[in-house]
């Protein structure tokens, strides 16, 4: 007779095991489908309507949007633009912000609020004013030139603006802080007496950094290039405006469609490939940092 | 007496009476002035204007002194080419804004997407005094809202380049190669400088012509050096304080703040081969909870003194006749003649030939780009 409740017990506590991590993720899960899954559902759908007139859409479902991208140079060029740019200034934020973290993590506890303070400063401050002060800075008669021709260093004025070297600096600026505290956060969580025993152990500095402290980063390393992957990939004005004029980025695009046009589905579906090219690039790089190390576990 | 007898006194009752007599035409829509400075007191009304330096004279020579003179809390906000989408993205009964401004580009979307209501125009008093060439090109859509004003294409040139804003031909001068900046965004205005320069078919037409037509004036642009294809005011801005460019198409929404900052050093006109305009309209948006209120800003937007005050610190042509030239612009058009020899409109009709082939040409303006730019 006492088998049957034990059973049920056991029963409920298993039910209860296999709903409680659901109950739990339940309020994140929520936001993510309310805040992020219903309106990239909302834009897939919008990318097969049509665009007959000048109406931005009529309801339909047409393969269109996504047929006229496969003949768009435009397109295909400024999806590789994206992509590269968003690669190379992601690397280059991921190596700025590992340095600057570990020089804050190994830094005395007094030094840490002004760098913290130090890389707050890029978000305090809205896009489109960080743009005019490199309007300030990068043209010939900007800061740089003024500085470099001052201290002897070159003799003619010279203009770094709209050239792709401006828009990698002005991309990696954006991107910075949310790396670095990515990183920081990883630092924080590092036991800095690994580094004294691995000096115990007789490793100097490089094979510390390469064989201790690398691996324990590696995957705030990932999460942080992530990050900045996909800051960069989605942000158009800061090329648009730093860049050459035949730097045509996704974004750019995205806005002539949507606001020059007036083509929602076109734009939905530049959209669309977009984001599921941001997935794929994460997919890879959370592929390639999932292998566990023995010091990570 | 029997009023006294349920508490509400004789006085009291002709109070509420000639309360009622003055709420009453604001309430039904139709106060006058005096009524209607007490009735809207309060009330607030959202307008955009073009954003940037129009939107800048606007506040101070319409919205301010409307303020002042009715007691209202209208304000304005700047816009570009998102409003119809801010009005279709809101629900139909709450629109973000309740008058906007809409070029032809703008009008032609908006009436597309059934976004605006209509006016009764017959009821502004100024609406009789109006340039005819406002309601001309307008078609269905002139009954939506008033028209305020034209914008258009300006040259602006730096004094100390050597050029001068007398002729669109200018951005061909030796002197402007490397040296000019045009809209980068829309493309569709720089093909209006070879338009107005070619004599093959009247103002601006040729960009309304065939694929092969427009082929043409696209071959014109490619024989430019550009300095930097600008994407916006500010960028426009930057390249020409910069010394980056020398020679700008600029528009007149722009003008006038630009010359009034930067006068000791550019000049900005009308070439005399006239120029490539847009209007600027007024539109009722459908849904507005402040109907009466806005019929009464349009109807202030086309008084002669609201006309003239944003004339005087504006570039834009006005929709009123008998305005006089403000200091800052003596050739001001002053007839009905001297505006249709000086603006041509890219019009609603313009626009159905046009927009069939903005991918395409689109696509072609990027060739262009890359082929003439210096940045």
């Amino acid at each position: 007779m006492s088998a049957v409740p034990s059973e049920m017990a056991r029963r409920r506590a298993g039910l209860r095991a296999r709903l409680t991590p659901w109950l739990l993720m339940a309020p994140a899960l929520l936001i993510a489908v309310a805040f992020f899954g219903l309106p990239i559902a909302f834009m897939a759908r919008m990318s097969f309507n049509e665009h007959i007139d000048q109406r931005f859409y009529v309801p339909g479902f047409t393969f269109e949007s996504y047929a006229a991208m496969l003949t768009d140079q435009t397109f295909r060029g400024a999806l590789l633009t994206t992509m590269r740019l968003a690669f190379v200034s992601s690397i280059v934020t991921v190596v700025v912000g590992y340095a600057f973290a570990m020089l804050v993590w190994l830094k005395p506890k007094r030094w840490r609020l002004a760098f913290i303070a130090l890389a707050l400063c890029p978000l305090l401050i809205s896009e489109i004013s960080i743009i005019f002060g490199w309007w300030m800075f990068f043209p010939k008669n900007g800061l740089l030139s003024y500085a470099l021709v001052s201290s002897g260093l070159i003799t003619d004025k010279v203009s770094l603006m709209y050239t792709e070297f401006a828009a990698f600096v002005g991309l990696t600026y954006v991107t910075l802080p949310f790396c670095f505290f990515i990183l920081l956060s990883i630092f924080d969580g590092i036991d800095k007496k690994v580094l004294e025993a691995s000096a115990d152990l007789g490793a100097g500095p490089l094979r510390t950094f390469r064989e201790v402290l690398l691996p324990l980063t590696k995957g705030g390393i990932a999460a942080a290039f992530a990050q900045s992957f996909i800051w960069a990939v989605g942000t158009y004005a800061t090329p648009s405006a730093l860049g050459p004029d035949t730097l045509w980025t996704i974004g750019y695009l995205i806005q002539e469609q949507m606001l020059g046009k007036h083509n929602w589905p076109r734009a939905a579906a530049f959209s669309i490939v977009l984001t599921i090219g941001v997935a794929l690039v994460m997919v890879i790089v959370r592929t390639l940092t999932s292998k566990r190390t023995a010091l990570n576990g | 007496m029997a009023f006294e007898g349920k508490g509400i006194s004789r006085r009291s009752a002709m109070k509420l009476a000639l309360g009622a007599t003055i709420g009453m035409p604001a309430i039904l829509g139709r106060a006058n002035v005096a009524s209607a400075e007490a009735s809207f007191a309060g009330e607030g009304l959202i307008v955009v204007s073009w954003s940037g330096n129009h939107e800048l004279s606007f506040r101070e020579a319409v919205v301010k002194p409307f303020n002042e003179k009715y007691g209202t809390k209208v304000e304005t906000v700047g816009g570009w080419d998102q409003m119809i989408a801010q009005i279709v993205a809101a629900p139909a009964d709450n629109p973000p804004f309740d008058l906007t401004i809409a070029d032809e580009y703008t009008t032609t979307t908006g009436m597309a997407q059934n976004v605006f209501t209509k006016v009764d125009r017959s009821k502004i008093p100024g609406n009789a005094n109006i340039y005819p060439w406002f309601d001309e090109n307008r078609g269905p859509a002139k009954d939506y809202g008033v028209p305020f004003g034209t914008g258009s294409l300006w040259m602006l040139t730096s004094k100390s380049s050597g050029l001068k804003p007398e002729s669109w031909k200018g951005f061909w001068d030796e002197k402007a190669m490397g040296k000019s900046t045009l809209d980068a965004s829309a493309f569709y205005w720089d093909l209006c400088i070879p338009a107005l320069l070619s004599s093959a078919k009247p103002g601006i037409d040729e960009v309304f012509g065939s694929p092969d037509e427009v082929e043409l004036l696209f071959k014109e642009l490619d024989k430019l050096k550009v300095a930097k294809w600008y994407k916006d005011g500010a960028e426009l801005t930057n390249l020409m304080t910069q010394e980056e460019a020398a020679v700008a198409m600029m528009y007149s929404a722009d003008a006038y703040g630009f010359i009034k900052q930067y006068g000791d050093d550019f000049e900005a006109a009308i070439p005399k081969e006239g120029t490539a305009s847009y209007s600027n309209w007024f539109m009722k948006v459908r849904g507005t909870k402040h109907s009466e209120l806005s019929d009464l800003f349009l109807g202030y937007l086309l008084e002669k003194t609201t006309q003239q005050n944003f004339l005087n610190a504006s570039t834009d042509f006005m929709s009123l006749q008998g305005l006089e030239p403000p200091p800052h612009w003596p050739s001001y058009p002053r007839n009905e003649e001297a505006l249709r020899g000086t603006y041509k409109l890219f019009g609603i009709d313009g626009w159905d030939k046009f927009g069939p082939h903005w991918d395409a040409y689109s696509a072609r303006m990027k060739e262009t780009i890359a082929k003439t730019t210096q940045g």
